[in-house]
């Protein structure tokens, strides 16, 4: 009977885990820049925002950029990893326009990004149209 | 009853609980359209939505074509990807894709060549029925050429041995000038997939 009550405790345990793991949570950080007109012209701005603090413990954003190409919004974000081994996440753009307003929320897919230990790497989006002032990167582990 | 059998009994009571509350999820679900997709090696839709994205943004922003795109937007012909790997691939579909991301960027306009027998007998309703108004029907020979055209590749190389199954995809897209004949624009996106066997439960 013993043996029992403790495979029963055993079986307890070991779905509780599975039941836990399960839900991984899918919450990552994010990344917005856009070009905005200040008193002395027209300059960067910035910010992140962590909803994941344990990928941000892995990962930090080191810059977000935006450029011009023609009249399109390329974004540059610069990603390093904090960690020693390889990390497989997923990333997404948004983009914005002057009125803050998400330009086509469904068309940008996730995609898929491997970053090696203490590596720098920078990810590139363009605009899906010439309205777009201001992007927004969001990463996350992979599902 | 021992105070280790309602250990017991509540240990298999939870255990119910949490199995059955795992049977209240429906079988089918609606998922994410954008989700990134990895089920097997074979081509996917996220395979697909990263080609179309990638392309399009080195289409768009390579110096030469904005300096196109600038002063005017370009009529683009879609001739056919040619699918050199082993699966079958809808390769019109990811054309499909390119091509609405172009048209929606506001850079390029399309001609599209699948719907010209409707178009003939569009054309000739309006012209010989006697139904149109003869000022608004539209007359033969006016389309517009057009002046580039897209044509691209999409090819595999699949290793494998008894654990890994390592599958690389590149598709290549060119955009070549009508006129001259001159590849305008060309670009690659590479896609590696590896699928691993667990030496434990298979």
């Amino acid at each position: 009977m013993r043996i029992l009550a403790y495979f029963g405790l055993l079986v307890f345990v070991l779905v509780g885990v599975g039941a836990l793991s399960g839900c991984a949570a899918t919450s990552g950080i994010s990344g917005s820049a856009a070009v905005v007109k200040g008193p002395e012209g027209y300059m960067q701005e910035s910010r992140v925002m962590v909803d994941n603090d344990s990928l941000a413990r892995a990962i930090k954003i080191t810059d977000l950029k935006s450029t011009f190409a023609g009249d399109l919004l390329k974004a540059n974000v610069m990603l390093h990893s904090k960690r020693t081994d390889t990390l497989a996440l997923q990333y997404k753009f948004r983009w914005y326009n002057s009125q803050g307003i998400e330009i086509e929320p469904e068309s940008s897919p996730w995609q898929p990004i491997i970053i090696y230990g203490r590596e720098t790497k920078s990810v590139q989006a363009v605009a899906p149209n010439p309205s777009a002032k201001e992007f927004k990167i969001e990463i996350r582990y992979r599902e | 009853m021992e105070k280790r059998d309602y250990f017991l009994i509540s240990g298999i009571g939870i255990c119910a609980f949490i199995i059955s509350g795992c049977a209240t999820t429906p079988l089918v679900q609606y998922g994410d359209a954008q989700a990134l997709q990895s089920v097997s090696t074979d081509f996917s839709s996220s395979d697909l939505q990263q080609i179309a994205e990638s392309m399009v943004d080195s289409l768009l922003v390579f110096p030469p074509i904005v300096d196109v795109t600038n002063q005017r937007r370009p009529v683009i012909t879609v001739d056919k990807v040619k699918n050199k790997t082993m699966q079958h691939i809808d390769t019109e579909s990811i054309t499909d894709s390119i091509r609405a991301k172009l048209v929606k960027s506001g850079k390029f306009r399309f001609i599209d060549r699948t719907t010209d027998q409707e178009t003939i007998n569009e054309i000739k309703t309006q012209q010989e029925s006697g139904l149109v108004d003869k000022n608004t029907a539209v007359q033969f020979g006016k389309q517009i050429g057009a002046e580039y055209m897209l044509s691209g590749n999409i090819s595999e190389i699949q290793q494998k041995n008894v654990q890994i199954t390592d599958v690389y995809y590149k598709f290549t897209l060119s955009l070549k000038n009508l006129t001259t004949g001159i590849l305008e624009w060309t670009d690659e996106k590479e896609i590696r997939k590896v699928s691993k066997r667990r030496t434990f439960g298979g």
